[in-house]
């Protein structure tokens, strides 16, 4: 595995090549896009070719194009884990901080893991390289004072540092932050190849394709799902039941349904702890809730765009019947208002909103509109 | 070895070298010239604007060795300023505050700052990020800022000086750095631009000074970007290409959809701009100053200076304003200011994103108020009447429904009474509560005057009791004795104490209440004629299964939770 192996972020790659291939590369910079893009991935990678003893100088398209050499000692200890000089920054290493023992794993990266795991590590040489590079996964959950903490580091970090904060969202980072750091975008990935990875994973072409599209581009979260849907989970058929029945709901089966909903996504985030044992259970309940959330919103924006735009693009085209009832009911206008709706819903599943409740006021909601203002 | 990015390597070293901070500068200048340099300051102003060079320029001046005294040209050769720029001087010490914001640390530089300094005039603590030390930290500093020793001087420098304490305030000189103009961040960059000897093309820059939105390092981060993808000379496509610069033609294309009201074009013209690679959130901004540019067209004419445009967007603008008017972009605009909120809130923004745009294209729009004035004008007495009418109707209608609710409420009461009432019953004579034979005969109205006054739920509480004696302005009430939970409730919430004012109101002489229990043997003697829904008492004992039926059915049990009621008794309607 090397920068070259990585798909579909050849423009953030780019960059970095540049940026490498004329001696320029910054001293701190921010990895933004979706969750499951290859952040992470192009982060190791890039961090490997820092690391190397003996890069290897190629053309790729006709641009310089550097990767690791795969074999030097660096390299070696790299790939088995353990190079000393390349430091993974994440929150569940509070439990290995002073006085962080046996306290629940964090919600947001405490500034004690910063101190400790970032800043006093800054400070000491590098051991095997001439560099040392620092990685800080999730950082869009550094808190207000951890962000400060890392501001003076950030922007006058030792010559021999690199620091890489990975985030999904950037606008959580203060702008004093980001104006320290190099911003390098990762796009969405291409759907035709998610879905070609999810066929490989031996998902079917149907549920394949609605995956793909239901992620918007973020493989990491499809394969998730691919995943569960292996594991005999019943995700793609919990998604076909809910169409149906938001296609036929009325106002008396409204809190039924929330109630079937909210059962669905517990028994979705039980399955998935089986699959994902070191995130922690909240993290996965609120997770499964979203997916069932995003389905309404995939329905709702199907709804929207039945009109104006062709219908094997649909993110539920294999349910067309049920959305078109449901367009009957709905305006593209009021669909527009639903998905305005549902997001707020998406905020306080965040929050931490009793979801009974959510579920409840999600779909009364969506009854509701349709008996008192039917289509004229 | 590695590359030390544009904003550390040209980090100003003079009072004069600091960009678009003249005055703050030359307010220091004249204070060192003077004699009155104060001995704490704080700067505050958003990123990038100089804080941190500017007081590293301070120390400088305070501190440099090639001359005798305070020096408003600091030499920038001496060991002392060196060691300075680089942020290591044994005298300067450059502290950051958000890593260091324990009380414990400022008491070691408490500690500290009563020696005297190593080699230069004097002891000069920096306090970055400022505002993240916590609030016992900051009194621990307060007696060593108010007095410091003749030697020391602080300079503090923050983002947020709201987060920093008054006291520590109003014990320095405070400093606000302005956000620095486009124009001089242009002229920076084009300086720096200059200094490295790359090539660029002219147009180039005043974007990229747009960009960096008032901060000087903002400017340099993206310049260092554009750098390091190694095309010379630089081009303005770049800034497309590699900076997430919206393409403004795609932006105009989708204002230009939104303005003639297509969905399918306006769908079609986001999924363009998405696929350019650009963020949600960013194309909401971009949407807002396209917007904005609009609005200011439509307001001051085309060739107003409020615009930083090229000829050719200006003509662009021009048409595109046509299909708006000023109503519905302010009205954009601010659905567009909180759309952004929620943009910035959601991992998957997409949907919304699209969801906006549609409704904005699908809205109507507005009328333009001098039309509106026109068309009522023209269409004379008979619209404004028709308007009249409808808003007759509509109040008129309002209160049929006010009606209907107010009617609905009741019957909800009633429900819980078991027994119709009507909506304001007649207060009964004060003769009707003189003695106790009259209150039991007209206790069933007197239920019905508490239940209108206090609510229901009292008057089913009630219900269960019957009057036993009444002794000296003591009215004696007696609970069934299976009512002990009811009797308990009546004496809770000062309940009590509302019924005995509404009955002292009516009877002209103030009135006390006393609860108490049947024991069973009272209850035995008592006779029929007593208790009037003793029937009711019986049928509930004989069938508890039919009891728990009942309140076990939604309806009941939310009449039950609304009214913080209980049932006490259940009658059937024979006729049922």
């Amino acid at each position: 595995m090397s920068l070259k192996d990585i798909l579909c972020q050849d423009k953030p790659i780019s960059l970095l090549q540049r940026a490498y291939a004329h001696d320029k590369s910054s001293h701190a910079y921010i990895f933004a896009g979706l969750e499951g893009v290859g952040k992470f991935k192009t982060a190791i990678e890039w961090a490997k070719l820092l690391l190397c003893e003996d890069p290897v100088a190629g053309k790729k398209e006709s641009l310089h194009f550097t990767d690791s050499c795969g074999a030097c000692g660096s390299c070696r200890l790299f790939d088995a884990g353990s190079h000393p000089d390349f430091n993974h920054v994440y929150k569940e290493l509070r439990e290995f901080t002073k006085d962080g023992k046996g306290k629940a794993p964090p919600v947001e990266l405490p500034i004690d893991v910063i101190r400790e795991f970032l800043i006093e590590k800054v400070a000491t040489r590098p051991t095997v390289s001439e560099r040392k590079v620092f990685v800080v996964s999730e950082a869009e959950k550094l808190n207000v004072s951890s962000q400060n903490c890392v501001l003076k580091v950030l922007e006058e970090p030792p010559e021999y540092c690199c620091i890489i904060l990975l985030c999904t969202r950037l606008e959580r980072l203060l702008p004093t932050t980001k104006s320290r750091c190099q911003t390098i975008r990762f796009g969405p990935i291409d759907l035709e190849r998610i879905t070609e990875r999810l066929r490989e994973m031996g998902t079917d072409l149907k549920k394949a394709r609605y995956f793909a599209r239901l992620s918007g581009g973020s493989l990491g979260l499809a394969c998730q799902w691919a995943e569960l849907e292996l594991a005999d989970a019943g995700l793609y058929a919990l998604k076909r039941n809910l169409v149906g029945s938001i296609a036929n709901s009325e106002l008396p089966d409204a809190l039924e349904l929330a109630q079937q909903s909210l059962d669905d996504s517990k028994r979705l985030a039980a399955a998935w702890s089986n699959l994902d044992k070191s995130t922690s259970r909240a993290d996965l309940n609120r997770r499964a809730q979203k997916t069932l959330i995003q389905m309404v919103i995939s329905v709702l924006h199907d709804v929207m765009t039945l009109d104006v735009m062709p219908a094997e693009i649909l993110f539920n085209f294999d349910q067309q019947e049920q959305v078109k009832k449901l367009a009957n009911r709905l305006e593209a206008e009021q669909a527009a208002e639903k998905i305005a709706d549902c997001y707020e819903m998406l905020r306080w599943i965040e929050s931490g909103v009793n979801e009974k409740l959510i579920f409840e006021q999600l779909l009364l909601s969506l009854s509701v509109s349709d008996t008192m203002t039917p289509k004229q | 070895m590695a590359y030390t990015v544009l904003a550390r390597k040209y980090r100003s070293q003079t009072f004069d070298e600091v960009v678009g901070q003249d005055p703050i500068a030359k307010t220091l200048k004249n204070a060192i010239k003077t004699g009155r340099v104060a001995h704490a300051y704080l700067f505050a102003g958003t990123r990038g604007v100089g804080k941190t060079t500017m007081a590293r320029v301070l120390a400088k001046a305070l501190n440099c060795l090639s001359v005798d005294a305070p020096t408003t040209d600091p030499c920038c050769k001496c060991d002392s300023c060196v060691a300075i720029s680089a942020g290591e001087d044994i005298d300067v010490v450059e502290i950051d505050g958000a890593s260091n914001r324990g009380i414990d640390e400022v008491r070691e530089l408490r500690q500290n700052a009563i020696y005297r300094p190593a080699r230069c005039r004097f002891k000069i603590y920096i306090i970055d990020e400022v505002h993240m030390l916590t609030v016992p930290a900051f009194n621990a500093l307060l007696k060593t800022l108010e007095e410091p020793p003749s030697h020391v001087k602080f300079i503090f420098a923050t983002t947020e000086p709201n987060k920093v304490i008054a006291t520590i305030q109003s014990r320095c000189q405070r400093f606000d750095f302005s956000n620095i103009s486009p124009a001089s961040i242009a002229e920076q960059l084009r300086f720096i631009l200059g200094q490295e000897k790359i090539e660029y093309e002219p147009d180039l820059v005043v974007p990229l000074a747009r960009m960096a939105n008032g901060s000087m390092r903002d400017g340099l981060s993206l310049l260092d970007r554009l750098i390091s993808t190694g095309v010379q000379p630089l081009s303005c496509d770049l800034l497309e290409e590699y900076l997430g610069r919206p393409d403004s033609e795609k932006i105009h294309t989708l204002i230009g959809q939104i303005g003639d009201s297509k969905a399918a074009e306006t769908l079609a013209a986001t999924e363009d701009l998405i696929r350019s690679g650009l963020g949600e959130v960013q194309i909401a901004d971009a949407l807002i100053e396209c917007m904005r540019d609009l609005m200011v067209i439509k307001s001051a004419g085309c060739d107003t200076d409020l615009l930083m445009l090229t000829e050719q967007q200006r003509k662009r603008a021009g048409e595109l304003a046509e299909k708006f008017d000023t109503a519905a972009l302010i009205y954009n605009i601010t659905a567009l200011e909180k759309l952004r909120w929620a943009l910035r809130n959601s991992d998957t923004p997409r949907a919304l994103l699209d969801a906006s745009v549609l409704r904005f294209a699908l809205s109507e729009h507005f009328l333009n108020i001098d039309e509106l004035v026109a068309r009522l004008q023209a269409g004379s007495g008979t619209t404004v009447k028709k308007k009249d009418l409808t808003a007759a109707n509509s109040r008129s209608d309002a209160e049929t429904q006010g009606r209907e609710r107010t009617e609905s409420h009741s019957a909800r009461g009633q429900a819980a009474d078991a027994e119709s009432q009507p909506a304001s019953p007649e207060p009964p004579a004060p003769s009707e509560l003189s003695d106790i034979e009259s209150i039991r005969s007209n206790w069933q109205r007197i239920l019905e005057i508490i239940g209108a006054r206090l609510g229901s739920g009292t008057a089913a509480l009630l219900k269960g009791a019957s009057p036993k004696r009444f002794e000296d302005g003591q009215l004696t009430l007696e609970f069934d004795a299976s009512a002990q939970i009811q009797k308990q409730m009546c004496e809770s919430n000062g309940r009590a104490e509302q019924i005995q004012s509404l009955l002292s109101e009516h009877s002209g002489s103030p009135i006390r209440i006393r609860f108490q229990v049947a024991s069973q043997e009272q209850k035995q003697a008592q006779t029929p004629t007593e208790r009037p829904d003793r029937d009711g008492f019986v049928a509930r004992r004989t069938s508890t299964q039919r009891k728990n039926e009942i309140v076990s059915d939604p309806a009941v049990r939310e009449v039950l939770l609304g009214l913080n009621a209980t049932v006490t008794g259940i009658e059937e309607d024979p006729a049922d």
